[in-house]
C-alpha cells in the first residue's frame, strides 16, 4: 500500500499541475473568444476586438502567473481546511473585536466601569468565601454542633471549663462524640528557626469525631490524653509539614519544640483540614492533657470556674439539634443540682457549627452582617457602572442602526445579527471580567493591608480558588450580556428601511430614548447618593470612635509583649527575668518610664476575676465577674491613667507586703455608693483580700464603645503568677525610633524568648480602631468609586445629547441666543437630571441606610450633615461634568449648520 | 494617493463581485461585463485584476467554482457564493458603502 502511493504521488502532483494549467487555458480562452466573438458583434473588426479584449485584461502573461500561483497553492491547502464551521464564529469575533477596537473611547469607559465594578464585588466575595463559605473538610459537617456554656447574667456563648467538658461528655445522650480544644499562639522550633504560631489543643478524639484521617502517621490516642505532662506528642498540618519538614515522608517519630519542649510527631493532617475556624490556621496540634507545656498561659484545670475549651459535638444519628438542647438543658440543670456553688446559673447552649466559624456566634453574625453590608455596597457599585454601559450602548445603538439595516438589506439572518452582538457583548464582559479579577485580586492584597497589626498575626487567608473564579464569571457574564446586549437590540425596534436613510431618527424615537438615557443617570446619581450617605455615615462614626478618651494619656509609648509562656522557665526564673529585662528597659536612653502589666486596656485578652466585697451582699444570680489586671510600679505614671485619690501601686507593693487593690469609679460607686472606698477590703483571688488604697479614672478596656465596666488592678507579685506581661514604654522622642534598639535589647536579654511584634503605641490603638476604621475606608473608598462612574456616565450623557443638538443650538444661536445662554440651558440640564436623582437618592438613603445603625457609634442614620454634604457633592460634581459639554454645545457654529444643510 | 485608491479598488472589487454572486452563479466574463456596466465605464478595472479577485476568493472559500458546459459546448467556470463569502458581504459592507458612495459622486460630478 504504502509503496504504491509511493510510487503514483509525483504522477498525481504533476497532473494536478497540469490540471491548473488546463483549467487556467479554458476558462480564460472561455473569456477571449466570448469577448471578441460580442465586440464584434457591437461592430468592431476581429482585430479591433482582439486588441480591445486584451486592453481590458491587462498584462496577460503576468496575470496568468499570478492565477496559477493563487490556485496552485489552493489545490495545496485545499486538503488542511475542516475549519470552515469554526470559521463563522470566529470571524464574529474577529469582526466583535474589530467593532470593539473601531469604538476604543466606548470599549475603554465600558470595559473600566465593569472591570471595577466586578473588581469590587470580587474582592468582597473573596472575603465572603474564604471566611465563610470554605468548607471545612469534616466529614458530615451538618451533624456537628458547637457547645457552649451560658452564664446567667454573663455570656450567652461562653467557653466551658476542663470540669464541665468531662461532665458533658460522659453524661450526654445525644453526641456520639464530644471533642475540646481551644487555640493558642504557640512558640515552635524544629528543624529550623523558632517562630511563633497558633497551635491548637485538643481532646484525643478531635480528628476521629470530626472524620478527620490523618494523611501520615495517625491520631492520638486516648491515652495520651490521660495522664496531663507524660504524652508529648503532636499531630503537624499539611502546611508545617510541608513548611518546616520539607514534606519529609519520614517526618513520623521526629522532634518538634513547642515553648521549647520537645514533642514527638506522631501525624500529618491531610491538606485542606485547617482546624475549625476561618481566620485562625493551627500548625499543629497537641493533646489537652499537654496543657501546661504547650499553652503559653495556665488555665486552672481541674477548676469549674476557668472557663477556656470550646466545644464541638457529634449529634448521634436520628438526634436533632433541638433534641440535643433540650436534654442539654435537662443536663445543665443536673449539674447545677450536684454543684450549687458553681454551676448554678449555667447553662449548656448548641448552635450550629458554620455559627462558630468566626469564634463565637456574635462575632460570626456580627461579621456575616458587615460583609452583607459591604455586599450591598459593592452591588450598587457594579450598578452604576452597568448603567454607564448601557448609556453607551444606548448611544452606540444610533450609529449601529444603519450598519444593521444594511446587512438585513443584504440578506443576513436575525439570528446571524444577534449572534453578532452577543459575541461583542460577551467579548466586552470577558474583556472586563480579566481586568475585574485582575482589580480584585489587588483589592484583596490592599484590604490584607488594612488588617491591624498583632502580636500574632491571624492567617485570614484569601485565595482565588474556583468559587472565586466562577463568581467573578457570572457576574461579569451576567452584567455584560443584560446591560450590553439589551440596549444594542434596542436596533430591532423600528422598521429597517427607515434607519437607511440619513436622518433616521423621528423625532419621538430620539426623545424616548434620551429619557431612558437620562433615568439612567438620575438611577446612578441615586445609586451614588446612597453610598456617599453610607460612607459619611462610617467616616462621622469613626470621628466619633477618635474623639472616645480610652482612659489612658500616653500615646508616645511602645508596648512589647514578653511571653514567657514560650519558654518551660518556672515563675521564680521568669519572675526574675521580667524583672531584669524591666529595669534594664527603663534605664536605655530614651526611656521615660516603664512599667510591666499583665493585660492592657483595648488590648485582644482581659483578665477576669469574681470578686467578694465584704459588706456587699450580690443579688441572687449577680455577675461578680470584674475586669482584673496585674501591674508593677509605676503602670498607671506610665500610661498616663489618673489616680483620682489614694495613691498608685508603687515599690512597697512587693509579693510578701500586705494584698492592695486599685480599682475604677465605676467599681466604686458599684460596690461603695456614697462611700470612700479606700482601706475597704475585696476578695479577688483565690482567698486572697485586697486592701483598696486608690481609685482611678474609667476607662475603655475590651473596646472604645464599650460603656466603662468595673476594674480592678492588683500588684503583679501579690495575684496568681501570669507567663505573659507586656513592657509599657513611654518614650521621650519619637516611639517608632525606639522599636528597633527596644526589640534588640530584648532579643539580647531572653536570647531564649521567640520575640513577638513590638509595637507603637498608634499601631496598638489601630486594633481598636480596625472595627470603625476598615468599614469607614472600604464604604468611603467604593463610594468615591461610585461617584466616579456617575460622573462618567453623566458627562457622557450630556456630551452626547449636545453633540445630537449641535444642530439645534445652532439654530438657537443663529437666532440671536449667546454662548452664554446655550451653555447655561445644558448646565441646568445637568443639573435637573442630578436634581432628581439627588431627590430619589436621599429617599433611597433613608430607607436603605437604616441597617447600618448596628455599625455606627454615636451618629443617627438620619444625620442631616451627612445627607447634605452627599447630596452637595453630587450637585458640585454634576454641575463640572456638565460643564466640558456646555461650552462644547456654546462653541456651536450657526454658520456650519446652515452649510450642512 | 495612487496607492490609497488602489486598496480601495482592491477591496470593493471583491465586494462588488461578491454583491454581483448574490443574485446569482455566474461566470468571469459575465462578471466583468455586469462591473463594466454598473460603474458606467468611469472606473476601469482590468479583467485580469477580476479573475485575480475571482480566483483569490475561490481560494479563501468566499466562492465556490464549478465546471459546467455552455450551449456552445464549451467548458465554463461558474463563480457562486459560499456562506463565508455571504458573511464577507455582510462584514464588508461599509467598504460597500464607501465605494457605492464614491461611484455615486464620481458619476454626479462627471
Amino acid at each position: 500500500m504504502k509503496r504504491k502511493a509511493k510510487v503514483r504521488w509525483p504522477g498525481r502532483l504533476s497532473s494536478r499541475r497540469d490540471r491548473v494549467k488546463v483549467d487556467l487555458d479554458d476558462e480564460l480562452a472561455y473569456h477571449f473568444e466570448e469577448s471578441v466573438k460580442n465586440l464584434v458583434a457591437q461592430g468592431l473588426s476581429r482585430d479591433e476586438a482582439v486588441t480591445e479584449t486584451q486592453r481590458r485584461f491587462g498584462d496577460v502573461t503576468y496575470y496568468r502567473r499570478k492565477l496559477e500561483r493563487i490556485d496552485r497553492n489552493r489545490t495545496a491547502e485545499a486538503a488542511s481546511r475542516g475549519w470552515v464551521r469554526v470559521m463563522g464564529v470566529w470571524q464574529d469575533v474577529r469582526h466583535g473585536a474589530r467593532s470593539l477596537m473601531q469604538h476604543r473611547s466606548f470599549t475603554l469607559v465600558a470595559v473600566l466601569s465593569l472591570a471595577l465594578g466586578v473588581g469590587a464585588n470580587t474582592a468582597i466575595f473573596s472575603f465572603v468565601n474564604s471566611l465563610l463559605m470554605r468548607p471545612l473538610n469534616v466529614a458530615e459537617p451538618e451533624r456537628l454542633v458547637t457547645v457552649f456554656t451560658s452564664r446567667s447574667g454573663g455570656q450567652l456563648h461562653g467557653n466551658t471549663s476542663y470540669p464541665d467538658f468531662l461532665d458533658y461528655k460522659e453524661q450526654n445522650t445525644v453526641f456520639s462524640g464530644l471533642i475540646a480544644h481551644t487555640y493558642a499562639p504557640m512558640a515552635i522550633s524544629g528543624s529550623d528557626r523558632p517562630a511563633v504560631v497558633w497551635g491548637q489543643l485538643v481532646s484525643w478524639d478531635y480528628f476521629s469525631v470530626l472524620g478527620v484521617e490523618p494523611r501520615l502517621g495517625r491520631a492520638f490516642l486516648p491515652q495520651e490524653d490521660e495522664t496531663f505532662g507524660a504524652s508529648a506528642v503532636t499531630v503537624l498540618s499539611h502546611g508545617t509539614w510541608q513548611n518546616r519538614f520539607g514534606s519529609d515522608p519520614e517526618v513520623v517519630g521526629k522532634t518538634i519544640h513547642i515553648n521549647d519542649y520537645p514533642f514527638t510527631v506522631i501525624g500529618v493532617a491531610p491538606e485542606g483540614f485547617t482546624g475549625l475556624a476561618s481566620i485562625l490556621t493551627p500548625a499543629l496540634w497537641a493533646p489537652l492533657a499537654m496543657v501546661e507545656q504547650a499553652l503559653p498561659f495556665t488555665p486552672n484545670v481541674p477548676s469549674r470556674i476557668d472557663p477556656w475549651l470550646q466545644l464541638v459535638g457529634r449529634l448521634r444519628p436520628g438526634v436533632t439539634e433541638n433534641d440535643g438542647r433540650a436534654a442539654l438543658n435537662v443536663l445543665a440543670a443536673n449539674l447545677a443540682t450536684t454543684y450549687p456553688d458553681l454551676n448554678a446559673g449555667k447553662g449548656i447552649v448548641v448552635e450550629e457549627l458554620d455559627r462558630g466559624r468566626l469564634g463565637t456566634p456574635e462575632a460570626t453574625g456580627g461579621a456575616k452582617r458587615l460583609l452583607a453590608v459591604l455586599f450591598g455596597v459593592v452591588g450598587f457599585v457594579l450598578l452604576v457602572a452597568c448603567f454607564n454601559v448601557a448609556n453607551l450602548q444606548l448611544a452606540k445603538a444610533t450609529g449601529r442602526r444603519r450598519e444593521i439595516a444594511l446587512r438585513f438589506s443584504l440578506g443576513a439572518s436575525r439570528w446571524r445579527i444577534v449572534r453578532q452582538l452577543l459575541i461583542e457583548s460577551l467579548l466586552l464582559a470577558l474583556i472586563a471580567g480579566g481586568l475585574g479579577l485582575g482589580l480584585g485580586v489587588l483589592a484583596v492584597d490592599a484590604l490584607q493591608l488594612l488588617q491591624p497589626r498583632m502580636e500574632v498575626p491571624l492567617d485570614i487567608f484569601v485565595a482565588l480558588d474556583w468559587r472565586v473564579l466562577a463568581f467573578t464569571l457570572v457576574v461579569a457574564l451576567s452584567t455584560g450580556l443584560l446591560f450590553g446586549l439589551a440596549p444594542a437590540l434596542q436596533v430591532f425596534g423600528s422598521s429597517q428601511s427607515e434607519a437607511l436613510k440619513d436622518q433616521s431618527f423621528s423625532a419621538s424615537q430620539s426623545k424616548g430614548k434620551a429619557r431612558l438615557q437620562n433615568s439612567l443617570v438620575v438611577a446612578q446619581v441615586a445609586l451614588s447618593l446612597v453610598l456617599l450617605a453610607g460612607a459619611g455615615l462610617f467616616v462621622r462614626s469613626l470621628r466619633n470612635t477618635l474623639a472616645i478618651d480610652p482612659g489612658f494619656d500616653l500615646r508616645a509609648g511602645i508596648i512589647i509583649p514578653v511571653n514567657l509562656g514560650f519558654t518551660q522557665y518556672n515563675e521564680a526564673e521568669g519572675t526574675e527575668l521580667r524583672q531584669r529585662i524591666l529595669e534594664r528597659i527603663a534605664s536605655l536612653p530614651g526611656v521615660e518610664s516603664a512599667a510591666l502589666s499583665a493585660f492592657l486596656p483595648l488590648g485582644l485578652s482581659h483578665g477576669h476575676h469574681d470578686v467578694a466585697v465584704a459588706g456587699y451582699e450580690p443579688a441572687p444570680d449577680e455577675y461578680m465577674l470584674v475586669k482584673r489586671n496585674m501591674v508593677s510600679a509605676g503602670y498607671f505614671e506610665t500610661m498616663g491613667i489618673q489616680v483620682l485619690s489614694g495613691r498608685a501601686i508603687d515599690e512597697r507593693d512587693a509579693e510578701d507586703a500586705q494584698p492592695v487593690a486599685m480599682i475604677n469609679e465605676v467599681m466604686a460607686r458599684r460596690f461603695w455608693p456614697n462611700q470612700d472606698p479606700i482601706g475597704r477590703t475585696v476578695q479577688a483571688d483565690l482567698g486572697i483580700t485586697y486592701t483598696v488604697i486608690g481609685v482611678i479614672e474609667n476607662g475603655r478596656y475590651a473596646a472604645l464603645h464599650d460603656a466603662p465596666e468595673p476594674y480592678l488592678a492588683i500588684p503583679l507579685g501579690q495575684g496568681e503568677y501570669v507567663q505573659r506581661v507586656n513592657i509599657v514604654v513611654k518614650s521621650t522622642g519619637d516611639p517608632s525610633t525606639m522599636v528597633e534598639p527596644l526589640s534588640a535589647e530584648i532579643r539580647r536579654l531572653a536570647s531564649n524568648v521567640p520575640q513577638s511584634t513590638v509595637l507603637t503605641m498608634p499601631q496598638y490603638l489601630e486594633y481598636s480602631l480596625g472595627s470603625a476604621k476598615g468599614p469607614a475606608t472600604l464604604v468611603g473608598a467604593f463610594s468615591l468609586l461610585a461617584l466616579v462612574l456617575a460622573t462618567i456616565g453623566l458627562y457622557g450623557v450630556m456630551s452626547y445629547s449636545v453633540s445630537q443638538r449641535r444642530h439645534e443650538f445652532g439654530v438657537r444661536m443663529a437666532l440671536g441666543a449667546t454662548q452664554t445662554g446655550i451653555a447655561r440651558m445644558v448646565l441646568s440640564r445637568g443639573f435637573r437630571t442630578t436634581v432628581i436623582g439627588v431627590a430619589i437618592g436621599i429617599v433611597l438613603a433613608v430607607a436603605v441606610t437604616r441597617v447600618l445603625s448596628g455599625f455606627l457609634y454615636g451618629v443617627n442614620t438620619l444625620d442631616p450633615v451627612v445627607v447634605t454634604l452627599a447630596s452637595a457633592t453630587l450637585l458640585v460634581v454634576s454641575q463640572l461634568a456638565s460643564y466640558l459639554p456646555a461650552r462644547l454645545a456654546s462653541k456651536a457654529n450657526p454658520v456650519e449648520v446652515f452649510r450642512v444643510e | 494617493m495612487g496607492d490609497e485608491r488602489g486598496r480601495l479598488l482592491q477591496g470593493t472589487l471583491d465586494v462588488l463581485i461578491l454583491k454581483a454572486l448574490q443574485s446569482g452563479p455566474s461566470h468571469g466574463y459575465a462578471l466583468s461585463g455586469w462591473i463594466r456596466q454598473i460603474t458606467g465605464g468611469v472606473l476601469e478595472i482590468e479583467d485580469g485584476a477580476l479573475y485575480t479577485a475571482l480566483h483569490r476568493m475561490a481560494k479563501r472559500k468566499w466562492l465556490s467554482a464549478e465546471w459546467g458546459v455552455s450551449e456552445t459546448n464549451r467548458r465554463v467556470k461558474t463563480y457562486s457564493l459560499t456562506s463565508v463569502g455571504r458573511e464577507q458581504l455582510e462584514d464588508r459592507s461599509d467598504t460597500w458603502n464607501e465605494y457605492a458612495e464614491a461611484v455615486t459622486k464620481v458619476l454626479q460630478s462627471s
